[in-house]
């Protein structure tokens, strides 16, 4: 990959990635990270990319991969806890885009119904919101979902039902609306 | 409400949320930076590489192999990839050069040397905020049997392999490439496709045998079809059936170097970070904690129902979802099948080769594609999308539920 067709690709799917790695990682500081690290990875790990496979899902699976490792070194807790904590608890920077003030009634609630269902989202269990994200935010197939997360069709599917049923219970009252 | 929830959640995770522009312009100036860098290496190390070129034909006079002129050494390739450190590493006195040859299949494979340790690489290989530095790099070239030159990565017909080290005693379907932190470059030079492999330190379980593999069709499932573990021995061997290439080499580690303990600690990391999902639960309330250990109970179960599945046994012990069987249409001119069940559903595609393994002739028989659990009017049933081959060599796919479990 060239630096030209790099841009071209941040270009084409930096908002889905970023959008992505904010969902996974709850604040900027780390998203900005993530996602920096994933167009680099990325770029030196090209060939490793499926031929079957377009860009999008390549660069989900890298995303995923390093949030795994990641997630799991302690090294890298104590790196970012000096950064600025934020005053939003987790999740809500995802929500700041707009205010309502700026939005007539009824896209105030409908904006309230999203903050709902992105808070609900976040505070799944890491399992079950990266198949969430993945299926429905960046509308990956199931069979996608299963190659870039390294795990059976069948487990994508039981997570999905598993994070449907907990995402039921914790929106009950948006769904009889 | 299931749909009512699907509009929810597509309604709310929306990808909306732009990086900045800064953010951009970082990456690709760390690319553009990296990619000066290379070059500079580059330069400073051709006259080195010309010397070691020159030295390597006098060898031949000497006796050298076939094998050993006819490919780039490790060095060379090293070079190639603009890696003066790694390069300098194959020339140390820890690499070992083996030049052994496999041809199976459509491909022929030689695996040309490897070397182990620290530090052993001008690039940052990452695995999460970690530089992993103690690392096997190993080179493999490959090429066509016929001899026709191999395509580069960005022509037409690029084709696809899987390059795994497995150890004696670890299952090779869970602990590969994938597992070991794994990861490679390559390039194509006068027709021969050149891998340089690496993964972590290989050389911990230097007292087992220790492999590497190489089949010609990337997915893992190629690991599980193309090798053979001796459930008493754990060692593993090709599977002389698979139709394909499956090359097996065992890798030349030093014993001394083993460290059993290390070792154990290393599987049992991986084994801690595959089930990392659990930490997950930990943090929520107790309620929601049992309902997915109860979940997760529920799918073991389902998992030995599915297991007993046959074509004689599934109408009675599962019901087929009226609206989802449609037949499958197998274009046998293409390298892959699609299906989709009538109510676009579920869906799913597989490789011709694989789908042919699956159905090799009209002898009745089921494959399940894919399961879950799914709430029924009373209790949870276990849903099963289900390829079919019938009687008339109709092969269908279908979703079916299990009747009383």
């Amino acid at each position: 990959m060239t630096v030209f067709e790099l841009e071209a690709c941040i270009k084409e799917h930096g908002t889905a990635i970023y959008s992505f790695c904010l969902h996974l990682a709850g604040m900027r500081e780390r998203a900005d990270e993530l996602y920096q690290d994933t167009f680099l990875v990325a770029m030196e790990h090209i060939g490793q990319m499926r031929a079957d496979e377009n860009p999008k899902s390549y660069l989900l699976s890298v995303a995923v991969r390093l949030w795994k490792n990641r997630r799991r070194k302690a090294a890298w807790r104590s790196r970012i806890a000096p950064e600025q904590p934020l005053d939003a608890p987790q999740g809500e920077v995802l929500l700041q885009q707009g205010t309502p003030a700026d939005f007539v009634e009824a896209e105030v609630l409908q904006e309230e119904r999203r903050r709902q269902v992105r808070r609900a989202v976040a505070g799944l269990p890491e399992k079950y919101r990266m198949v969430v994200l993945l299926f429905y935010m960046e509308e990956q197939p199931l069979e996608a979902c299963a190659r870039i997360l390294r795990i059976p069709t069948g487990t994508v599917k039981s997570r999905l039902h598993q994070a449907r049923k907990l995402l039921k219970e914790e929106l009950e009252v948006l769904l009889y609306e | 409400m299931n749909k009512r929830l699907d509009g929810l959640l597509a309604d709310a995770l929306t990808p909306d949320v732009r990086p900045s522009q800064a953010l951009n312009e970082q990456i690709l100036r760390n690319v553009k930076e990296e990619v000066q860098m290379r070059e500079k290496r580059w330069n400073t190390r051709r006259a080195a590489a010309a010397a070691a070129i020159a030295a390597g034909v006098l060898v031949l006079g000497g006796g050298t192999t076939y094998a050993a002129w006819r490919y780039l050494s490790p060095q060379e390739a090293a070079h190639e990839l603009s890696n003066g450190t790694l390069a300098d590493a194959f020339e140390g006195e820890d690499a070992v050069i083996v030049n052994e040859a496999q041809t199976y299949g459509d491909y022929r494979v030689t695996f040309i040397g490897i070397v182990s340790g620290r530090s052993l690489t001008d690039f940052e290989t990452r695995s999460g905020g970690e530089v992993l530095d103690d690392r096997s790099y190993w080179l493999m070239a490959i090429e066509h049997a016929d001899g026709t030159p191999m395509a580069d990565a960005s022509a037409d017909g690029y084709e696809s392999f899987l390059a795994s080290p497995f150890v004696q005693g670890l299952d090779p379907r869970m602990y590969n490439i994938y597992s070991f932190s794994g990861g490679y470059s390559e390039f194509v030079k006068d027709g021969v496709r050149y891998r340089m492999g690496e993964c972590d330190n290989l050389e911990l379980f230097a007292d087992r045998e220790v492999y590497l593999g190489l089949t010609d069709d990337d997915s893992t499932r190629s690991i599980e079809l193309g090798y053979i573990v001796d459930e008493a021995t754990g060692k593993i061997t090709r599977n002389e059936a698979y139709e394909g290439t499956n090359a097996l080499f065992q890798l030349p580690l030093d014993p001394a170097k083993a460290d059993p303990a290390k070792a154990q600690a290393y599987v049992d990391s991986l084994l801690r970070s595959s089930g990392e999902d659990d930490e997950d639960l930990k943090d929520l309330p107790e309620s929601q904690r049992k309902e997915i250990e109860e979940g997760k109970k529920e799918m073991e179960k389902a998992g030995a129902f599915i297991e007993s599945l046959t074509a004689e046994n599934i109408d009675k012990l599962c019901t087929k979802v009226p609206g989802t069987e449609q037949e499958i249409q197998v274009d046998p001119d293409s390298d892959w099948v699609e299906y989709r069940t009538a109510n676009s559903e579920s869906s799913g595609g597989m490789q011709m080769d694989l789908f042919q393994e699956i159905f090799p002739d009209n002898t009745p028989r089921i494959h399940v594609d894919g399961y879950g659990l799914s709430e029924g009017e009373d209790a949870e049933t276990v849903q099963i999308t289900v390829l079919r081959m019938y009687e008339d060599g109709r092969i269908t796919i279908a979703e079916y539920t299990a009747k009383n479990r």
